[in-house]
């Protein structure tokens, strides 16, 4: 704005300096009377506009800062999480990926170090997929391990799925020659040590005979370093992606982030729970930052235990079937049946955890994972495990 | 719920028309009708609530934002004001010349400065960044002008900011070193005229402070005027205005 002050003996004299000075625009702002006469003030306002507003930059946040540090996330990436809402830096910083267990899928293989929680994994995404209507190939190239085929079986058993054991490349190939149309495969392969070249060599092969997908198993809560080694030790194998496992049970998540970043593994799923159907959930942005999150909220963090203990609602559709209906042991319309004492409801199946693996179960015993006032169906005619080798 | 003190800014572009003083005079009116208050001394670097107080701070406002001293400790209680003063020496030079983070940094420390009901920000003169940011961010913002036809451009540029940043808000303006009354309210409809006519903003009339010589008085023996002269015209001026700011807030 320019502001001019004009004195002149009569107000039409002011006037005829301001128009002259200032043209027609000018605005009078005020006049006032003065010894000479009159003073008039007068203003022009240029059409140039005002420099947009300095945004409120983004300020890193101390308490994002603390939560950092607490979860020992590598200094690497903590400049990228600094500030923002978390699910959204998470989102920025790291891969993420969506499983999509199509019948058309290639096959996905479940590797890892020996206790990751391979097992547990296929028998959980075996659940999501028959609880979808969709009833997957289960494979378990696991042969070694002492107990391996039956901690599965008694799963796969529940679910009335045919568990195929086969673990050398050729078999693998030929059990897949059988897949059923439309049906997605499952493979658990062998607890592995990722610096020994000749167990990442016989995986390699195991992968490249089923033309499958490789997911490392990582659990939550390893050491940074260690995590990230082990995330590229695998990349270099072919692993495409990461299935994270005991995020209910690791305090930092450090470790999972650093494999995610240092291998360009994208995150994919998350083992949050005991429970079989609701025990792994897509790992999202959004999940990570609030479990992250979670942990230094003490109140909020223990509620968040307690909440991933519960059972979880049970899925309110039923099961929808495609294709050939999957066999179940485990009745779902517990209501149907004589009851003697309180029904467990059918999300505390769901729920229910894996059978202890230090305890094989036999076919007879898989009821036992659950209180169930009902008899055991008769003898099943199909076969529970078929050795393809 | 935690308390959350009202953010006055005072703002004027230029310098030299009593931002200072006046700010000081007002934390020690709004003190005395109750409810705890802090200044807050946003012309950094120059330090001038320290010079015309003659206080020495012990700490700097960068140890309070790097959190080695928390802010309780840094600020300086005026033996006789009965307000708190939070001294912007920083070495960092002007808020001018501060980077916008610490920007933030500062008005999160003050909005979070509980203990208080009011905090006031002297801002300054210039319309840097951070003085724009602030006068933005503040609750009210009390806009200086004097007769001067150079300090109602500068106070206009101000307003003009304003109107950019945070249309919604809440500004008044406030006419210092007034010859009359009758002449304070005259220069008020100058500025205010033009606000309306280019910028669509019609703000009110926070008050007006005569022009009174003991106000170089006080400045000159660092002394408060309230305590020095509390009788005096432009004492009873700045009570009127802390007495008509309580009472919007109250509203
Ligand atoms: N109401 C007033 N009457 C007389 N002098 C005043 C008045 N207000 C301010 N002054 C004079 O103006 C000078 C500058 O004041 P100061 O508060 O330092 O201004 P700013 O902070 O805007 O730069 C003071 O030293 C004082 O002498
Ligand atoms: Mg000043």
């Amino acid at each position: 704005m320019r502001l001019r002050l004009f004195r002149a003996p009569n107000m039409a004299e002011a006037m005829a300096r301001v128009r002259a000075e200032l043209g027609d625009d000018a605005l009078i702002l005020g006049t006032r009377p003065v010894q000479e006469g009159v003073e008039i003030t007068a203003a022009l306002e240029s059409a140039a506009s005002v420099a947009p507003a300095a945004r409120p930059p983004v300020v890193p946040d101390p308490r994002r800062a603390d939560l950092l540090a607490f979860h020992a996330v590598p200094e690497t990436l903590r400049p990228a999480l600094a500030d923002g809402p978390l699910d959204q830096a998470l989102r920025r910083a790291l891969p993420f990926h969506r499983l999509a267990l199509t019948g058309d899928a290639r096959p996905l293989l479940l590797v890892g170090t020996p206790g990751a929680g391979k097992t547990l994994t296929v028998a959980r995404l075996a659940t999501r997929l028959v609880l979808a209507g969709c009833a997957p190939m289960v494979i378990t190239a696991d042969a070694k391990r002492a107990g391996a085929t039956e901690q599965l079986a008694a799963f796969t058993r529940l679910l009335g799925l045919t568990l195929t054991v086969a673990s050398h490349p050729v078999t693998v190939g030929r059990a897949l020659a059988r897949r059923p149309p439309g049906a997605p495969v499952l493979i658990d392969c062998p607890g592995t040590d990722a610096f020994d070249p000749t167990q990442m060599e016989e995986l390699r092969a195991l992968a490249a005979a089923a033309d499958g997908t490789v997911a490392l198993v990582l659990p939550a809560g390893l050491q940074v370093e260690e995590a990230a080694d082990l995330a590229q030790a695998h990349a270099a194998n072919g692993a495409e992606m990461l299935v994270a496992t005991r995020l209910d049970l690791a305090r930092r998540f450090g470790g999972l982030l650093a494999a995610a970043a240092a291998a360009s593994l994208p995150l994919a799923e998350a083992g949050i729970g005991p429970g079989a159907a609701d025990g792994l959930v897509p790992l999202t942005p959004e999940e990570l930052a609030r479990r992250m999150e979670a942990r230094l909220a003490p109140s909020a963090a223990a509620a968040g235990d307690v909440a991933d203990r519960l059972p979880r609602p049970a899925p309110t559709a039923a099961p929808r079937h495609h294709g050939p209906p999957p066999r179940r042991e485990v009745d779902t319309h517990p209501t149907a049946a004589p009851t003697s004492h309180p029904m467990p409801p059918p999300a505390s199946w769901q729920a229910a955890a894996m059978p202890d693996p230090r305890a094989p179960l036999h076919a007879g015993q898989a009821a036992s994972v659950r209180p169930r006032p009902t008899p055991m169906p008769a003898p099943r005619a199909r076969q529970d495990v078929r050795h393809a080798e | 719920m935690p308390n959350r003190p009202r953010l006055i800014a005072i703002a004027s572009g230029k310098g030299g028309v009593g931002k200072t003083w006046f700010a000081i005079t007002l934390a020690q009116a709004l003190a005395a009708r109750g409810g705890p208050v802090l200044l807050f001394d946003g012309d950094l670097g120059l330090a001038n609530v320290d010079v015309q107080l003659g206080l020495t701070p012990q700490h700097e406002l960068g140890s309070v934002l790097s959190g080695r001293v928390s802010l309780a400790q840094a600020v300086l209680r005026h033996p006789e004001g009965g307000f708190d003063i939070l001294p912007g020496s920083s070495g960092s030079g002007t808020l001018s010349g501060l980077d916008p983070a610490s920007v933030e940094q500062i008005l999160s420390l003050l909005r979070g400065a509980g203990a208080y009901d009011t905090v006031l920000l002297d801002l300054g003169a210039g319309l840097e960044r951070g003085v724009r940011r602030m006068a933005a961010a503040a609750d009210t913002l009390l806009t200086i002008a004097t007769e001067e036809p150079t300090s109602l451009t500068d106070a206009y540029a101000v307003m003009k900011l304003y109107a950019n940043d945070a249309r919604q808000g809440d500004a008044r303006i406030l006419v210092n070193q007034a010859t009359t009354h009758a002449a304070g309210l005259r220069t008020y409809e100058t500025l205010r005229r033009a606000c309306v006519s280019f910028l669509r903003l019609d703000p009110p009339l926070a008050g007006i402070v005569r022009r009174d010589d003991r106000v170089r008085d006080a400045i000159r023996r660092q002394s408060l005027l309230l305590v020095r002269h509390p009788t005096c015209a432009a004492a009873a001026d700045v009570e009127a205005i802390a007495a008509g700011l309580s009472q919007r807030a109250a509203a």
